[in-house]
């Protein structure tokens, strides 16, 4: 089998049958190193790209990947570039990956939790905009140790286009002076590499904020207890190395950072109530 | 009647005051609210429904009894469904 390689912790992830996909996987994650031949390099695990009529999917021989399938190349590229990511945290003990966004504060890397659509990737645009350093838009590796850490990717941030009415002036013309591509309804931006948080660099965790989009004209800040922010913790980790009770412990030193809900209509807003507190 | 009873290997982390039980088999987490957690305390040992429901009455006596018998009703299915209790 040949493929290119992708650098893992402790070697190299073989991905056989993507040739189509590579480009849009580059836009995506321009820092991931890989190589094209395997010389002496360690392969740990493979990743298979399949094309089938009902769309692309993937398969590993490190975890059993989700039976998503992909229909357009830049979506699939996307689920390339996630199985890429579970394979790596399935190769290592004490890694999972987090459904969140981040941005680094003074005190370390502030989480954005929050469902599809909670304004996860705009709202850490926004952050980066206001000149705090970006680290991820929609997942996180977070190393766990006593005092957790979060784990730069250095990937392109992807905000849903037409961009949202509430991310106020000067948000439209940041994004396209750093837009790499525009394609399938997605805006792919690539920050300047003072701007972003360097890939395989760790951060400690400094606070997480559970992202609650309302109608609600003020930003509004609010603690929120720790078993709340457990849950939302819980419902987006991934780490399929470990058992659920595994799962769980590491998960709840995350659950001791200061935690807090947010409600907000405007991104930029919320962006500035961010900076208010985190300065 | 039958008695209800904890599924054996289900394991328990508290955080808060609250539980978190983990089903061996599925590998599903649960956060059980505060009936739930009562339940399933009371459930260290194998109980009749209708011993729980006694129990909570006597532990709430100004809820009104239907009220608090159809609450707890849904509560036991609930960890039925789930799993995380069986009937002997």
């Amino acid at each position: 089998m040949t493929g290119p390689l992708f650098a893992a912790q402790h070697g190299w992830i073989r991905v056989t049958g993507a040739e189509p996909l590579l480009s849009a996987l580059q836009n995506l994650a321009p820092a991931w190193p890989t190589r094209q031949r395997q010389g002496r390099s360690r392969v740990v695990a493979s990743i298979a790209a399949l094309c089938e009529p009902e769309g692309w999917r993937f398969t590993c021989d490190a975890y059993a990947v989700p039976e998503f399938r992909f229909s357009d190349s830049l979506a699939a590229a996307n689920g390339l570039l996630g199985t890429l990511i579970g394979c790596m945290v399935a190769l290592e003990p004490r890694i999972a990956a987090l459904h969140a966004a981040s941005v680094q504060v003074p005190g370390g890397l502030l989480l954005l939790l929050g469902e599809n659509g909670a304004g996860k990737s705009t709202l850490s645009v926004a952050l980066a905009m206001r000149g705090y350093r970006f680290v991820g838009d929609d997942r996180l590796l977070v190393q766990f140790t006593r005092r957790p850490r979060g784990i730069g990717l250095q990937l392109t941030a992807k905000l849903r286009l037409p961009l949202p009415g509430g991310a106020g002036p000067g948000f439209g013309e940041f994004v396209a002076a750093r837009a790499v591509l525009q394609a399938e309804g997605m805006s792919l931006i690539r920050f300047r590499p003072e701007e972003i948080l360097p890939r395989g660099q760790s951060v400690r965790l400094h606070a997480a904020i559970l992202l609650e989009r309302d109608g609600m004209s003020q930003p509004e800040l609010r603690p929120l207890s720790r078993t709340d922010l457990l849950d939302a913790l819980l419902e987006g980790c991934f780490a399929p190395q470990l058992t659920a009770v595994e799962r769980l412990q590491a998960l709840l030193p995350l659950a001791d950072l200061p935690g807090y809900a947010l409600s907000y209509a405007d991104s930029t807003a919320a962006a500035a109530r961010l900076g208010e507190q985190f300065a | 009647m039958t008695r209800l009873r904890r599924t054996a290997g289900v394991s328990e982390t508290a955080v808060e005051g609250d539980l978190y039980l983990v089903h061996p088999a599925s590998q599903e987490i649960y956060h059980l609210d505060a009936m739930a957690t009562a339940l399933w305390r009371l459930l260290a040992e194998p109980q009749r429904e209708a011993d729980l429901i006694a129990a909570f009455a006597e532990a709430f006596p100004a809820i009104e009894h239907a009220r608090l018998a159809g609450d707890i009703t849904g509560a036991v299915e609930t960890l039925l469904r789930q799993g995380l209790i069986g009937r002997d």
